[in-house]
This record gives C-alpha cells, sequence and structure tokens, in this order.
C-alpha cells in the first residue's frame, strides 16, 4: 500500500499549523474513502464529494462539528456511519483531524492538482543549489532538516551516467579518460558524448516498448509470430535522432495520417499495431477488433494522460471525472483503422530498411539488364507453337436448355449461365449441350470469380461458397463415367476428390477457396472419351446438397476438349505462365532462367519485412460510434462522436476529429498532464521513482508529487526546449542533486529511508536488459550490432507450449546469441525468463512501471543461466589475457565491472578463492574443462584451463557482487 | 525497491523477524497491522487447484442428463439456439446424449460418470457444483477470469493473490508452484499464473518435469555443491563489505536472496525427486519417478494421449509433496480437454476417455493421502475447466462426436478443509443448458477459495491504476456461496 504511505508521509511533513491545501490534503483523503459512492459515477444521495456543490451540501464552513461530512464519520448509528462496515474501509485519526481543520478553514475546494493547468512556477529564491533544478530540490530538503549529499566521486558518477545513458558499464578507457581530464567542462562533455552514442537510443527504447506493448508474437491462445520488429527499430531510431516527444506523439498515433507521409511515418503507426491479435478458434473476430480499439484508448491515457481511462469502458469512472460516454468518445477516435482481428494481421505494409533499399537499386538494376537480354532472344514464332502445344482447344458448343430444381431461373448469354439470385436451397442444375462432331475427352466446369465477373459473383462471396456435392453427364439420356478431376482452387477441407456421385455425401463436394476471386477450374476426365455427332444431346447435372453452405453456383461455363494436354500446364497458370513455362523450356532462352530466379528471389528479400500498420477506413466504409454498456461490444448504447473529455482542456476547434486530431490535442501546451506524465516518466528511469511514484497514474487515486512545483517546472521546461529528450536528461545530469553520492547514512535511514527527498544520489538495482547488457559488455561478448529481427539466446528447452502452435525456440547463432536484451525474442505467453525474473513485463497491455523486486530466482539467474555464466568464462578469458599479475588481474577485473581498483580486504577474499578452485581444478580437469567451456568453447591455448575456471568461479562473483548488479 | 517492501522490511526489523523469511516474498500485504482483510481462524492453509484446460464435458462427467439422452439426434430447441452466441456452432444443431453411462457412488449416491470410477471412490468427500456459470466463452479469456479475476490480460493470479495476502509457510520454497501436463500449457500462456500488477515475486513458480525443475536452479556444470558454497561466502564477504561502505540496507536483503536460492537449490531438487516415495504411494496415484510423456515432444500432443501417460499422477503427487512442505498455492494445469468433436483427438469417444484415464486414479489417490495424513483438514482441492460444453454436438458429419463451449453452465468439485462433504449444491435445467438452482458465477467462486483461506474476499485490494484492484473482480456481486461451506 504504498499509496497512503507516501500520503502519510505527506501528511505529517506539512506542518499542521499550515492553512490546509484541499488539492493536496484533502481531495486524496475522500477520494480514498468516498469518492467510489459519492464520486463521478454513483453519487450516492445524490451527492457528489468530488465536486463544489457536493462540498457545499456537506460541510458547514468555518464549523466542523456542525458539519454532516464529518458527524456521519464520527457517529455511532451503525446505519448512518460514514463509510459503511461492509467497505472495511475507516478514517485515521489524523485524517479526520486534517478534515476539521479544512473545514473549520473555511472547507475551500480545488480541482485535483493534476488536472490544475501547468504553470511555469518560480524558481526558488534559496543561495544554495547549483542549478535552478536543485533549488527546489534544497527547498524541500531545508524542511526536513535535511542538507543534501556531497558529491560522489569522478569514478562513480562515469559509472552512474553511463548506465543511465547508455545502459552498460563504461569501459577501463573511458573511466580513465574521464578521470585525467580536469577541464570544467569534462563532465558535460562526457554527458554529450555518451547522449550522442547510438546505445543511447537502445537503452531508453526499452522503458517506451514495455509501454507501446511491443512484442514478436499476437498474443492470446496461439500466441503465434508477428513481424513487427520494424516499429522497435524505429523507435530506437527516434530516440536517438532526439525527435522532438509531440512529433514522437504525432507519428505513432497519426502517422499514417500526415500530409505526404513517408514510409517511416506510416511505419510509426505500428504503435497501435502492437495490440494483441486472438487467433482462437471459434472467436468473433468483432469483439477482438473492439478489445483491441479499447486497448488503444487505455493505451493512450496511460502513456499520455497518466489515466485509468479503462475503468470507465463498463460504468463511468468511480474516481476521476471520466464517464462512459467520454469513454466511447474517444475511442470513437480509434474506431476507424482497417484492422479487424484478422490472422493476417492486415493491414500490413512492407517496407524496406535503409540498406535494402540500396540492395533494391541495385539489384532491380541488374534484373532489368538480363531480361532485356533475355528479351533480344525470344522469338514469337516458337513461342506461338509452344502455345498451341501446350493448351487444349476449349469447344463452348451450342446451348439447348438450362433449368434448376428450384424455382430460380438459369440465363444463358455467349455460353455463360448466370443465375438471377441467391438460392439457399439445395439444387441441381441440368445443362443441356450440343457440340461439334468429335471426340472429346475431359469436360471443364468455369466457375466466375469476381475478377473476370463484373456483377461480382455470388457464388464466391465471403460467407456462402458454393459446395458442387457431384456432377454428372449423360449423352441421349445415358450417363457416362468420370475418372481423373482437377481443380485449380478449393477449399482446404473441400477437395474435388469426392465429385464423383459415388463418394457425394451431404457434407462433401468440391468448395470455393477461401478469400479468392480467382476463376474456378473444375476439370474432369470421361472414363470412355465420348464421341459425339452434332445432333447428340449432351446434359451437364450440377447437384448442389451440401449442408454447409448456402450460396449455390451463380455464374459459369462448361466447355470440352478433345484433348487434356494443358491438364497440368493450364490449371498451374494460376501460379505460373505460359510464357514463363516457354521461358524455362526454349532453348534460347533456358539459360537466362536460374540467373534471373536468383536475382528476382535477390529482389523479394529485400522488399522488407511485412509490419502492421495503422489505416483509416475510407469515409463510406466509417463505423457508427456507440457506447458499449457493461463494456460488451454488443450491448450497444448511446450513440457517440469523436470527442475529447470535457474536464480536460478544449481540443481546438481546427484539429480534425479523427486521430491525427487526437494526437495534436494530446501534445498541445495547454494538456495539464502530457508533460507531467512524460517528464516524470524521465525522471523516474533515473531516480528509481517518479516524483509521481505512481506513473500509470495521476488521477485521484494516483500518488500525489513528492515536488509538485519541480514536477511543474520540469514540465514547462521539457515544453519551452521543443520536447528534447536529450536536453531535459542533460538538465538532470547536471544537477547537483543528480550527482550526490548515494551513500545511505544512518540519519538518512532515520529520516528519510526511502529517499523521497533526494538527500542523496540514487541507487537501486538495474533493469534486466542493464543487467545482461553489462555483464555481456565486461565479458567483451556483447554485439554492437543494431536493429533487426528479434534474437534467441541460450533459453532451456521446453517454454514454449502454447496450444496449435508449433513455433520452437531457435538458439542464435554467432553475434545475434550476444546482441543487447531489447533485442531478444518477446513471446507475450511465454517471455523470456530472464526479463521475467528481473520484472519485465509480459507486454500483453501498456506497463508504465516495472515494480522493482528482489528475489532468489533472480540471484539464480545471474549464478547459473548459461548467459552468464558464459559471460563469467568469456571475462575470465579476457582477464588473464590482459594481465600477468594477479593483483593486476583482480584490479582489472574491478576497474572493468565496477570502475574502480580493488581494495587489499577485497583481494584477499578473492584470492583466497581462487586458490581453493586452482587447487580443485588441477585435481579434476574433467570439472575444469566444463566450468571454463561449457557453453563458450574451447580455451585458447595461451591459457591454461584450470585457471580459466578458476577464475570463471571468480568471475562469476564479481558479476553477482550486489555493487555490479546496482547503479549506485 | 519499492517503497512497500521497505516499509515491510522496517517492520521486519523491528520485529525480529529473519530477512530470510522476508526474502521470498513471505511477509504479507499489512504486516504492521493486523491486515484489515484478514478473518479469524481460517480452514484452509493451502490449496491445491486441478484445472482441466480446454474444459472436459460436465454432461458426460458430472451433470447426468436423462432427458437429453433421450432426445439424443434430434434438433436441438429453439431457445437453446436462437439468440445465443456459440464458439463454433453457426446453425441449428442436433442434441447430444451422453456415450456414457452415469452411476451413483458412495453413500451419498453422486452420480458421476462411468468414466470416473475411482474418483467416484472418494464421492463422499466430495463437494460437487453443478450451477457454475461464467461470462466468457474463447479459451484465454475464461481462464483468465477464473484465474485473476478478470478476462484481459493484466491481473493477478489467484495463487499470487494469496501469497500475497498471506505469505507462504515454507521458507526455501516459493509460496506458489506451477505445474503443467497434457503437452501443452493452458491458452492463457503464463499470465494465468502471473502476478499482474502485483510485485514480481508472487508470481507463480513453474516446477517442470524435463531439465531443471526450477529455471536454473542446478549450478554449472564444473561447480559442485561444496564451489557454489565456496562462490557464495567470497560473494557475500564482498557485499558485507560494501553494505558497510554504502550503509544501504537493500544489500542485506540481496545477500539474503543469495542464500536462499542457495537453500533452494537443495531444497527443490528434493522435493521433485519421486524416488524418495514408498512404491506403494507410487501405485497409488499411478506415479512414475522420471516419466517423460510423449505428449511435451508430440506436434499435436492429443494424438498420442494414452491413459497410463504418468505425467498428471507425479504431478498431483508433487502437489502434495509440496502441501506437505508448506507450499501456499499449488496450480496443475493439464491440457487436452477440449473435446470439439472435429478430430479424433478432439473427440469424447477417442481422447474424454484416456484423458479421464489419466486423471482419475491420481486425483482420488490425492485426496486419500491428504487425508491419511491428516492434510485434507487444512488443505482445499479444486477441480475445473474454464467453462462448460453445450448440450449440443458440434457437428454431425463425423463417426465420433463433440461439443461446444459453453458459459452458461457447468460443474466442478471440491474437496478436503472447509467445504461439505459428499454434497452436490444446485442444478440445471433439464438438458442441462442452464443453471436451474444455486447459481455460482466463478467470483464467487474465487471470493469463497479467498474466505476459506481467512481473507474477506471484499476488503482483500492492491491499489493499481487508481483502483482498488480485487480478486473478485470490481463489482459487488460475488458472494461467498454459504451453502457449500462445512
Amino acid at each position: 500500500m504504498p499509496r497512503f504511505w507516501i500520503l502519510f508521509l505527506l501528511l505529517i511533513n506539512l506542518e499542521a499549523k499550515d492553512k490546509i491545501d484541499f488539492s493536496y490534503q484533502i481531495r486524496p483523503i475522500l477520494s480514498k474513502y468516498c469518492f467510489a459512492c459519492h464520486g463521478p459515477d454513483k453519487a450516492k444521495g445524490k451527492l457528489r464529494l468530488d465536486i463544489e456543490d457536493g462540498i457545499q451540501k456537506s460541510t458547514k464552513p468555518g464549523h466542523a462539528t456542525e458539519s454532516e461530512l464529518i458527524e456521519r464519520i464520527l457517529t455511532d448509528d451503525e446505519d448512518d456511519v460514514m463509510p459503511p462496515h461492509e467497505t472495511g474501509k475507516k478514517l485515521k485519526k489524523h485524517e479526520i483531524a486534517l478534515l476539521k481543520q479544512w473545514i473549520n478553514e473555511g472547507s475551500s475546494f480545488g480541482e485535483h492538482w493534476a488536472f490544475q493547468k501547468l504553470e511555469k512556477p518560480q524558481v526558488p529564491a534559496v543561495k544554495e543549489g547549483a542549478t535552478k533544478l536543485d533549488k527546489f530540490i534544497v527547498v524541500k530538503l531545508h524542511k526536513q532538516g535535511l542538507t543534501p549529499s556531497p558529491e560522489t566521486s569522478k569514478r562513480k558518477l562515469i559509472r552512474r551516467l553511463s548506465l543511465d545513458i547508455r545502459g552498460i558499464t563504461p569501459s577501463i578507457d573511458e573511466v580513465n579518460a574521464f578521470l585525467a581530464d580536469n577541464s570544467k567542462s569534462a563532465y558535460q562533455n562526457l554527458i554529450d558524448t555518451f547522449l550522442a552514442s547510438p546505445l543511447y537510443g537502445e537503452k531508453w527504447a526499452s522503458k517506451w516498448l514495455d509501454l507501446a506493448r511491443y512484442a514478436d508474437t499476437k498474443g492470446y491462445e496461439k500466441d503465434r509470430h508477428r513481424e513487427i520488429w520494424r516499429y522497435r527499430d524505429w523507435v530506437i531510431k527516434a530516440i536517438n535522432d532526439d525527435m522532438p516527444f509531440d512529433e514522437f506523439t504525432l507519428k505513432q498515433i497519426a502517422g499514417d495520417m500526415l500530409p505526404n507521409a513517408t514510409e517511416e511515418d506510416v511505419l510509426a503507426t505500428a504503435f497501435h499495431r502492437n495490440t494483441m491479435t486472438n487467433d482462437e478458434g471459434g472467436t468473433d473476430n468483432e469483439e477482438f477488433r473492439t478489445e483491441a480499439v479499447k486497448d488503444r484508448v487505455d493505451t493512450t491515457g496511460t502513456i499520455w494522460l497518466g489515466l485509468s481511462l479503462g475503468c470507465a469502458k463498463c460504468h463511468t469512472h468511480k474516481y476521476d471525472p471520466v464517464t462512459i460516454k467520454e469513454y466511447y468518445s474517444l475511442y470513437a477516435f480509434f474506431n476507424q483503422s482497417v484492422d479487424s482481428d484478422q490472422s493476417d494481421d492486415r493491414p500490413i505494409r512492407r517496407m524496406p530498411t535503409e540498406s535494402q533499399k540500396a540492395q533494391l537499386v541495385k539489384v532491380r538494376k541488374e534484373l532489368k539488364q538480363k531480361l532485356s537480354e533475355r528479351n533480344k532472344h525470344f522469338n514469337q514464332d516458337r513461342f506461338e507453337t509452344f502455345k498451341n502445344e501446350q493448351l487444349s482447344k476449349w469447344i463452348s458448343g451450342n446451348s439447348i436448355s438450362a433449368s434448376t430444381s428450384s424455382k430460380v431461373k438459369i440465363n444463358e448469354s455467349k455460353n455463360i449461365y448466370s443465375i438471377q439470385s441467391a438460392v439457399d436451397a439445395a439444387d441441381t442444375y441440368s445443362i443441356q449441350k450440343t457440340f461439334p462432331q468429335g471426340e472429346y475427352s475431359a469436360l471443364r466446369l468455369k466457375v466466375l470469380g469476381h475478377q473476370t465477373n463484373a456483377k461480382k459473383n455470388q457464388s464466391l462471396d465471403k460467407d456462402g461458397k458454393f459446395i458442387l456435392s457431384y456432377l454428372q453427364v449423360f449423352v441421349n439420356g445415358k450417363e457416362h463415367q468420370l475418372k481423373n478431376y482437377f481443380a485449380n482452387f478449393s477449399e482446404k477441407r473441400m477437395q474435388p476428390k469426392t465429385i464423383l456421385k459415388k463418394h457425394a455425401s451431404k457434407t462433401s463436394g468440391w468448395g470455393a477457396e477461401k478469400n479468392t476471386n480467382k476463376d474456378h477450374y473444375l476439370l474432369v476426365e470421361f472414363e470412355n472419351s465420348l464421341k459425339l455427332q452434332e445432333t447428340d444431346k449432351v446434359e451437364i447435372m450440377l447437384v448442389q446438397q451440401s449442408r454447409f453452405h448456402k450460396k449455390k453456383i451463380s455464374n459459369f461455363s462448361i466447355e470440352l476438349t478433345s484433348s487434356v494436354k494443358d491438364y497440368q500446364a493450364y490449371i498451374n497458370s494460376t501460379k505460373k505462365s505460359l510464357k514463363d513455362l516457354f521461358y524455362e523450356r526454349d532453348k534460347d532462352l533456358k539459360g537466362f532462367t536460374k540467373e534471373i530466379a536468383a536475382l528476382k528471389k535477390r529482389e523479394s528479400n529485400n522488399l522488407g519485412s511485412n509490419t502492421p500498420i495503422m489505416q483509416e477506413l475510407p469515409k463510406e466504409k466509417q463505423r457508427p460510434n456507440f457506447i458499449h454498456e457493461s463494456g460488451f461490444f454488443l450491448n450497444i448504447g448511446a450513440k457517440v462522436n469523436p470527442e475529447t473529455p470535457s474536464f480536460l482542456h478544449a481540443m481546438n476547434k481546427e484539429y480534425p476529429k479523427n486521430r491525427l486530431g487526437l494526437a495534436k490535442w494530446l501534445t498541445s501546451k495547454e494538456s495539464p498532464l502530457t508533460a507531467r506524465v512524460a517528464v516524470n516518466r524521465l525522471w523516474a528511469q533515473i531516480f528509481g521513482r517518479g516524483l509521481v511514484e505512481s506513473e500509470e497514474d495521476f488521477g485521484n487515486q494516483g500518488m500525489l508529487p513528492t515536488h509538485p512545483d519541480l514536477l511543474d517546472w520540469l514540465a514547462v521546461t521539457y515544453m519551452e526546449n521543443d520536447w528534447s529528450q536529450k536536453k531535459i536528461l542533460k538538465k538532470i545530469f547536471l544537477s547537483s542533486t543528480y550527482k550526490q553520492s548515494s551513500k545511505v547514512s544512518s540519519e538518512l535511514v532515520q529520516k528519510d529511508r526511502f529517499n523521497l527527498y533526494l538527500a542523496r544520489g540514487p541507487r537501486f538495482r538495474m533493469t534486466a536488459e542493464m543487467i545482461r547488457d553489462s555483464s555481456l559488455s565486461n565479458a567483451g561478448l556483447l554485439s554492437s550490432k543494431m536493429f533487426g529481427h528479434s534474437v534467441m539466446p541460450y533459453q532451456p528447452p521446453g517454454l514454449w507450449q502454447s496450444t496449435y502452435n508449433t513455433m520452437t525456440w531457435q538458439t542464435s547463432k554467432g553475434e545475434n546469441k550476444f546482441r543487447r536484451g531489447l533485442y531478444t525474442y518477446h513471446k507475450r505467453t511465454s517471455p523470456y525468463p530472464t526479463m521475467t525474473a528481473f520484472d519485465a513485463p509480459s507486454r500483453e497491455i501498456c506497463t508504465a512501471r516495472r515494480i522493482r523486486s528482489n528475489t532468489p530466482l533472480q540471484s539464480l539467474v545471474t549464478l547459473n543461466d548459461p548467459v552468464f555464466v558464459e559471460a563469467a568464462q568469456a571475462f575470465a578469458r579476457k582477464i588473464l589475457t590482459s594481465k600477468q599479475s594477479t593483483e593486476d588481474r583482480f584490479n582489472f577485473a574491478y576497474e572493468s565491472a565496477l570502475s574502480r581498483p580493488a581494495e587489499p580486504t577485497e583481494i584477499d577474499a578473492l584470492k583466497q578463492l581462487l586458490e581453493e578452485r586452482l587447487k580443485y581444478y588441477s585435481t579434476y580437469p574433467i570439472e575444469a574443462k566444463n566450468m571454463a567451456e561449457k557453453p563458450l568453447g574451447k580455451v585458447p591455448a595461451h591459457l591454461k584451463t584450470e585457471e580459466a575456471a578458476a577464475w570463471t568461479a571468480v568471475c562469476n562473483v564479481i558479476l553477482n557482487l550486489d555493487e555490479f548488479l546496482t547503479k549506485e | 525497491m519499492t517503497i512497500d517492501n521497505l516499509k515491510r522490511r522496517h517492520f521486519i526489523k523491528n520485529s525480529g523477524l529473519s530477512l530470510g523469511a522476508m526474502a521470498l516474498g513471505m511477509m504479507n500485504a499489512n504486516a504492521e497491522e493486523k491486515a484489515h482483510y484478514l478473518t479469524h481462524n481460517p480452514k484452509v492453509k493451502s490449496v491445491i487447484y486441478l484445472h482441466m484446460a480446454g474444459s472436459p464435458s460436465q454432461l458426460d462427467l458430472f451433470d447426468p442428463k436423462p432427458t437429453l439422452k433421450r432426445l439424443n439426434g434430434t434438433l436441438c430447441p429453439k431457445e437453446l439456439f436462437e439468440g445465443k452466441r456459440f464458439a463454433f456452432i453457426k446453425q441449428r444443431p442436433t442434441l447430444l446424449g451422453s456415450p456414457f453411462d452415469f452411476k451413483k457412488y458412495g453413500e451419498c449416491g453422486m452420480e458421476m460418470s462411468s468414466l470416473l470410477p475411482n474418483l467416484g471412490s472418494v464421492a463422499d468427500e466430495l463437494c460437487l457444483i453443478r450451477s457454475m456459470n461464467t461470462d466468457q466463452f474463447n479459451h484465454a479469456p475464461a481462464q483468465l477470469l477464473l484465474h485473476t479475476g478478470k478476462p484481459q490480460f493484466g491481473g493477478a493470479s489467484m495463487g499470487a493473490w494469496v501469497n500475497y495476502g498471506l505469505g507462504t509457510m515454507n521458507k526455501d520454497l516459493p509460496g506458489y508452484v506451477v505445474l503443467t501436463s497434457g503437452g501443452k500449457f493452458p491458452s492463457s500462456g503464463k499470465s494465468v499464473w502471473g502476478s499482474g500488477f502485483l510485485p514480481s515475486k508472487y508470481q507463480g513458480v513453474h516446477c517442470r518435469s524435463k531439465g531443471d525443475p526450477i529455471l536454473y536452479v542446478s549450478n554449472p556444470d564444473g561447480l559442485n555443491k561444496k564451489g557454489r558454497r565456496n562462490t557464495l561466502d567470497t560473494l557475500n564477504t564482498l557485499n558485507r563489505k560494501h553494505a558497510s561502505r554504502v550503509g544501504d540496507p537493500e544489500i542485506d536483503s540481496r545477500i539474503a536472496q543469495y542464500e536462499l536460492a542457495y537453500r533452494m537449490q537443495s531444497a527443490v531438487p528434493d522435493i521433485v525427486d519421486l524416488k524418495t516415495e514408498p512404491q506403494h504411494i507410487l501405485d497409488m496415484y499411478g506415479a512414475k519417478p522420471g516419466f517423460v510423456s510423449a505428449a511435451d515432444s508430440a506436434k499435436d500432443p492429443r494424438d498420442v494421449y494414452k491413459a497410463n501417460d504418468a505425467a498428471f499422477a507425479n504431478n498431483c503427487l508433487l502437489a502434495r509433496k509440496m502441501v506437505e512442505s508448506g507450499v501456499r498455492f499449488v496450480h496443475l494445469f493439464d491440457w487436452g480437454w477440449d473435446h470439439h468433436g472435429n478430430s479424433k483427438g478432439e473427440s469424447l469417444e477417442h481422447s474424454l476417455v484416456p484423458k479421464c484415464g489419466q486423471i482419475d486414479r491420481p486425483i482420488s489417490a490425492l485426496i486419500k493421502d491428504l487425508k491419511q495424513r491428516g492434510l485434507l483438514d487444512s488443505t482445499l482441492i479444486v477441480c475445473s475447466g474454464e467453462f462448460g460444453r453445450t448440450p449440443m454436438s458440434q457437428r454431425n458429419d463425423r463417426e465420433w462426436h463433440g461439443r461446444d463451449h459453453q458459459p452458461d453452465a457447468f460443474s466442478i468439485w471440491m474437496a478436503g478443509a472447509g467445504v461439505k462433504k459428499g454434497h452436490v449444491h444446485g442444478s440445471t435445467t433439464e438438458l442441462g443448458n442452464d443453471v436451474a438452482t444455486g447459481k455460482v458465477h466463478v467470483n464467487d467462486l474465487q471470493a469463497t477459495i479467498l474466505h476459506l483461506m481467512g481473507i474477506e474476499p471484499h476488503k482483500f485490494s492492491y491499489s493499481f491504476q487508481g483502483l482498488d484492484q480485487r480478486l473478485i473482480g470490481p463489482s459487488e456481486h460475488p458472494k461467498v456461496i454459504k451453502e457449500i461451506l462445512s
């Protein structure tokens, strides 16, 4: 219950004699105990204590004891007492005292602090404090009777700064260079150098990716792969380029709607395509489409407004003034995107990366050359001959009659039969034709697809596809048996193998393929060829009796041929054209085939990967918007329009009422929340806790800011600096507050255990990514490769057991095994265990804050996970190779891992372990080999195995030191 | 470190509890004051939750429907189909009577399927609820609703909740252990045993049957127990030295974590070692030490299910050992109960039968074994799917049969501490498509479990995103099922 604790601290710290501040001291009490029933949602007894009217009704200014608010809290009457017994809530004594004092002082009312207009506060006029930022801190410290800590050592400072900006420990050379630089600007230059490093974007992207719920799979039951890593790279690049936060916002929410949107702008919108897609069988796509839209509203609320809007999707928010209508009015902004929980994640966009673009130019040039070269050898006459050899001649004959067993009529025009309207019942078509005299060996039924059928063939509709149960052929009333059959398209479970009457049933037949509008052909051969005279009547019966589909074949033709030589070639033409076949077979052309195919393959390899993106529905297809009562998508309530919540700043009338307008509204200077929430998030990364600890909630139930003025000053400064993250971070890093030693004195343990007032520097355990990256970088293993497909470092087998998903973990090869943590493949239903152990979220939903925990499972990871054992092995080899004396080696290890030399007592302790281990591994060579080589591989010839093994044990200790795992 | 942690640590120091005790998340949420949600004399100390992922058919196992049998093959009444949402059924289907016989078991005469004779032999211990219902009819959301209290991701599992609220009772083992079988994880993935918004130390620890039982519990090759001890001694020395320099109490906590990890390194392999059990106990469960199920490596595990697959039996025996050692919540997930009838492996005839074979003996053995050790007086066993199955056949074009998902009515059973024995609660309509009497929502079930563990479900909350999040959800409706309490 941290919220109450902070509240409590603040309350005692505000001296009781100071005049009560409603927003900071009273509103939180009312919110905690009263708003659930007397708030925006319920207003029991028509009383709302979150608005001024309710305060006036329930208090008598200046007379606490005569106020109903107090009376009802203090009464012994079980029926009257507030909060009611069954809530289990009871006000604390000091809370009641505060309420009384507030009423006695006139029961003033005020807006919730975070909804108040954001203004730049005066910098406190105090002498102390090196920078403006520090002055805000110093004033508070004085009130607490605390003094700032001295500046930390240069060694600790560079280590802290390196971890904060780049997410890895500094190298020995970097530390030494910084120590040697005595210029005034040394520290400032260091900040600039680190901020300019590409490692910065990788470090800071992790946090954003938690918020964006970025993952490599789609979530839910099947949790299949999703290709969306290009978005992750976009984030890294944007952060490295210091893209202003308002632009960063605009592009992710509405990059596709920008005038002249570039590919990168569209790519940015993958941000809101990180919602989950439910591929589970039997799910209603509309249900999970609306779930995804709701997730977009909730995520947007958390990231930009610091509000838990999600509460209002079932009922009006209990604590914050968001009504259910306002929730669905926000929902309306997001409800016009094309995506609809499809398993292929469409709409998707294929986009080449920069290097792929360069490749494409090259490949296409070569391809063009090759193709024109080949064309020079093309011989039209030979092609004509080839065509004649390959194709059967299909003969339509003349139609005599066409009828159906139902009342529906078949019309015939130019040998194409069409049905007037869709038929719902079982039906049998009977077609009578005559053909020119000759011998015929096969029949072709051609069902026209959308492409050739201007009227849109009903039989290939989305939900009603034809199923031909079986077909029969009669000549002058005598049935002719059929044999081989073949179709170019069929539904997976409706292959034409049952197309002969003897195999037919109510559930079998040849069915149209899903999502294909192309012409469907069914070819059947006659068991004995038909020898026809011109007068012979040929009757073809098409029987459609399946229980599954109601739509019948509605546009088709029937033809015969004397030779089925094009049996394969023609049918296959859906994949390969006749011309392609000619290219492959012609004597002058076939020489090019291999080369051209290779070039084409290279071309397609460089087209880039498919990334799901946001795309707006065309105007005429836009969806109407309604409230979903109780949050259920089928429970349609009143109609709503895209509107922003009324308690927040108004939306500029010139902004369009769509995602683009919304994005602009979010980052408008009038927003009381956006800058506060954003800058607080940056602060939390550095100090381990935000100025508002509940980074995800700035509403009435959220925690109060420890330094409200500083928060506002930072927020306004952030905007004044064009939303530059680098600039605002630099201001923080330059402050003496940041540079303080993080030593925890016994006085501080007493007075400010939690470092709320920042009388010392930050000290806390690093994130999952930082621990991995720093361990690998000390080992010299960390790959500097940026971007690309997610990678798979070691993971024990058997962890992936998603239902209906056979994807497996394939450990990456080469340097991909040693990439930074943020490139690790993230499967939502089974995230990488090391990440989870160190509090990384599953990324199924937006996570604003990883709650740091401290567990034995973490110790097991850094002690025994092969990734960390391998790091210890490589670190050991590096040490042994770099330095010769034991002393030097320990110092090297310490300077590398901790940015400082080892103390003599530390060397003694490590030496003892080293000697014990050396003795052991000299006696047990197999153990030594295992310890030194599994999994890193053979110890190089210039090192002794037992020494490498013993040092691996030592390095395993060093990489588990609290000082190593902690940023201090 | 959160203030939450610090606050507790402060309390622990002042109250003389060891750091080790706290290290595994053992301290409960409100240690410094009698937490307002705790009630007197809890009946249940540990819970073993057996989840049959996919949802077995109550109509073939627990809820006999003679009328349904009589009307087998006839078109279902309109009201069972029209205006209803189904996962797969699209056209008015036919009714499907159970192809299996029901029998009366025990002195109480509880009617259950002949597929579960061993479970029948302990019918007098069971408290069967035939009137369950839920809001969700797709697997992942329904499993989340059942175990985390809400159908969306992000919530905390029941096991995480009770450990947050009560803490574990064994300092060398996690308080919330998860065991899986059937070749696949439940549809909702690890989130169903995750800690959600609660601190991650409360998440379920998956204990595996192959490889390290708990991830990375084994030392690297080349470092034996003594070697590990030596490295940890050095690590502790150096960490303590640093603590004296820096003064941060967090370092003491880290030292405690490493020590606890070391103790887990011996405690965990011991507890998962079934070889230490006498033969007659192994036989009783049908457990086989070291058994590796073919289902774990099969492309579709349902194709290889055999009644004598010992994976679930082993997990039942492990559950007993865990509870015996003071693990607070043991969660078993057995996959493969989604019998739609689309394929042989998904059918009542070919798959429900071996699946019942896999669980029947182990579950009855678990009940008997806990009883003979006196543990059934403090342990609650719950067995359920995430929803029920329809009285209608999903399709009729196959030689085998199955049923679609049904959220409106299903059966679960409980046994052990705090609940009535040989008792049947609630009933369903004649065809079993809806609850007739004694309706119990999954949130009511959660409320009941918390209540039995000594937690007032309505008061038990955790503040996150501006809301007092609760296992039983935000509504005031959930209630403890008083009628089943003993």
